[in-house]
């Protein structure tokens, strides 16, 4: 298990990166379908023609009761994970420190960002829970990291 | 030299995604607070409406800006908690959510009946009072009532 991590098939690599698109994608999913419709992802996507679509997914979610957390704070945990698989799975056989500046780089302004908010510095309201899912991902990366390559 | 031409994509890929977060008319990156902003921005549908049913029954539906709101019938002292959401984006109107049961909400009667258990949503839509969702988004007649705002 020690040298797994180096020495991923193809196949490990494919299904990381895989699994990080799978994770923008159900995150932009709930941004379209139960978030605002002024936010800039729903304004670009009519633009491409597909607002009849999405209008149709957003009535047929609109009666469940989604939880606030699936819907404003989920969505940030699935875009820091799904940014830090895929350049993982880019690096893979990088083992220099440059790998992790460039992994750490999202989620280091993403939770800067939130922690700006929290003193008046950056537009918005800080969450707690925005800022709990930005941080849970690098953490289980590096836990991830240290487990199996030292 | 592949790997960080696809650094450099992924990177401008979360860059947009970051943005596709944003508001379309502000540059705020949490979006959950900028809607709250959005809402802030559309007060004129805050205050006192007067819906009379199909026996008589005149309600008294006050809507706060802290999305909350209580309904009264005229002639009772009950008075009925509830709590409101912005549904235009999606042809709904106002969502006015009371609590789920028999008593927790004004028993209106409408031409169609009514919703003794209150087990549907009511919404508040273009001047009329509908009993559920699927009846406001077809601007339903028999399950709707007039609502005039008086302050």
């Amino acid at each position: 298990m020690a040298q797994s991590y180096q020495h991923h098939s193809n196949k490990w690599i494919a299904s990381e990166f895989v699994t990080g698109v799978v994770f923008l994608v159900c995150g932009c999913a709930i941004y379209l379908f139960s978030r605002s419709k002024s936010l800039n992802i729903y304004q670009w996507c009519s633009a491409l023609g597909w607002s009849n679509t999405i209008d149709a997914l957003r009535h047929r979610v609109h009666d469940w009761n989604i939880l606030e957390f699936v819907k404003f704070s989920l969505p940030d945990g699935l875009y820091c994970a799904a940014y830090i698989l895929m350049i993982d799975s880019i690096w893979h056989d990088d083992r220099r420190f440059v790998k992790y500046i460039v992994i750490l780089l999202v989620p280091l302004v993403t939770i800067s960002s939130e922690i700006l908010q929290y003193f008046g510095l950056v537009r918005g309201t800080f969450d707690v829970y925005d800022l709990i899912c930005y941080t849970i991902p690098p953490i289980i990366y590096f836990i991830y990291i240290f487990k199996f390559n030292n | 030299m592949k790997k960080y031409f696809l650094t450099m994509t992924v990177m401008a890929l979360f860059a947009i995604g970051f943005a596709a977060s944003d508001e379309d008319e502000s540059t705020n990156g949490s979006s959950s607070s900028s809607e709250q902003t959005e809402l802030e921005q559309k007060p004129s549908f805050l205050g006192t409406y007067e819906v009379t049913d199909k026996v008589g029954q005149t309600m008294l539906l006050t809507l706060n800006a802290d999305e909350t709101g209580t309904a009264t019938i005229k002639g009772e002292s009950v008075t009925y908690y509830c709590s409101w959401r912005d549904d235009s984006d999606i042809g709904r109107g106002l969502l006015i959510d009371f609590p789920s049961g028999v008593g927790e909400r004004p028993n209106l009667v409408y031409e169609g009946g009514t919703d003794e258990f209150g087990t549907v949503g009511c919404y508040l839509k273009d001047g009329w009072f509908y009993s559920g969702s699927d009846n406001v988004k077809s601007n339903n007649p028999r399950w709707r009532l007039k609502a005039t705002k008086i302050k």
